[in-house]
């Protein structure tokens, strides 16, 4: 009876020992017995711009070094660490978008009042190869940046992990959005507005983050 | 006073009088207003504080050098050839600028098909005189 049972065991084992093996090798081949054609890779779906809201979670920002508009090299957590900071991508060589941010900028720099010593504002540069510390600081200068206000630019290298975290990236090298990022004094993206905010919005975006902590 | 001391001066108020009536030709004014040389007031749609001229002047856009990732930008140049050539908008149908377009897509950002233009292109406050100027300006270009 034992015999007849190990018998059975075994027939069952084996059975299910054949059906995978037949499993996997019809997933291979085809009723023609050739491998099946390898189909190539569907094509890239593009990243989607993060839509404008907070950011769950929190991003914490790239460990990267940037050049400072005083020139100083840092790492950017270290930038961005200790305070609220809203910052902004552009270039110097930027006719267009950028000058109206620097003055979305300028007016939030004016409206910041009794917020200022603990909010800073980052204008982050995706030109590293024609943003020098000086250009960098003749820009937020003609927008009268005051101490809080500083320009930074990354290596070509760590670009493009910087538009990443972002969600910067736009279709050339020099393109870019307009929108503000916050980040939180512990160094993370927690808030991405739509492009162009307006300078009010934005001191009331500081308000409830700085409220809510 | 002496023959050729007269002659300097006619001469002189010649070219003065010259480039008065060259300042309010609405060619003139509507050059010095593409390139912000006399004041045009913008805003951001949205926005209630307004954008310094460095930052709205129309040249600013439409004349920036594309090449690169500018060119994903599109942006139009202001010409006779682009604003009235009957052609397509943003996705819209086929549809000319006149003046009164012109201003309206200036003021409120309605372009001639009815289609909303760019929330980066700045909406101005302006006289029917500067409009027409702009728009003399810009569609002889």
């Amino acid at each position: 009876m034992n015999r007849i049972m190990h018998s059975s065991v075994l027939g069952i084992l084996a059975s299910v020992a054949i059906g995978v093996a037949a499993l996997v090798v019809t997933q291979s081949f085809n009723t023609t017995g050739r491998p099946l054609p390898v189909l190539p890779v569907a094509k890239e779906i593009a990243v989607e711009h993060v839509p404008f809201g907070p950011v769950r979670p929190a991003r914490v920002m790239p460990a990267i070094a940037v050049t400072m508009s005083d020139g100083g090299k840092q790492q950017l957590p270290e930038v961005v660490s200790g305070h609220w900071t809203i910052a902004q991508l552009m270039f110097t060589g930027c006719s267009t978008t950028c000058p109206v941010q620097g003055a979305i900028f300028e007016q939030v720099q004016n409206q910041l009042g009794s917020k200022a010593g603990q909010v800073k504002l980052l204008s982050l540069s995706i030109d590293p190869l024609g943003d020098t510390p000086e250009a960098l600081q003749t820009w937020i200068a003609q927008f009268g940046a005051g101490p809080q206000w500083q320009a930074a630019v990354t290596g070509l290298d760590d670009l493009g992990p910087l538009l990443d975290v972002l969600n910067g990236r736009g279709e050339g090298i020099d393109v870019h959005n307009a929108r503000v990022f916050l980040i939180s004094p512990e160094g993370e993206l927690v808030y991405v507005t739509e492009d162009m905010p307006s300078p009010r919005s934005l001191i009331v975006l500081l308000d409830e983050a700085m409220r809510n902590g | 006073m002496r023959r050729g001391t007269w002659g300097i001066l006619l001469a002189a108020l010649s070219l003065g009088a010259a480039a008065a009536v060259a300042v309010e030709h609405p060619w003139s004014r509507g050059y010095a207003l593409y390139h912000g040389y006399l004041p045009m007031s913008g805003r951001i749609a949205g926005h209630t504080e307004g954008l310094p001229l460095a930052a709205s002047r129309c040249s600013n856009c439409h004349d920036a050098v594309t090449g690169g990732g500018q060119t994903a930008r599109t942006i139009s140049p202001l010409t006779q050839a682009s604003l009235t050539g009957n052609v397509s908008r943003r996705g819209g149908p086929p549809s000319i600028f006149d003046q009164q377009s012109f201003c309206l897509t200036l003021r409120d950002g309605i372009d001639p098909a009815m289609i909303q233009v760019s929330r980066t292109m700045p909406r101005f406050t302006m006289s029917d005189d500067d409009c027409g100027a702009l728009w003399y300006f810009a569609s002889r270009r």
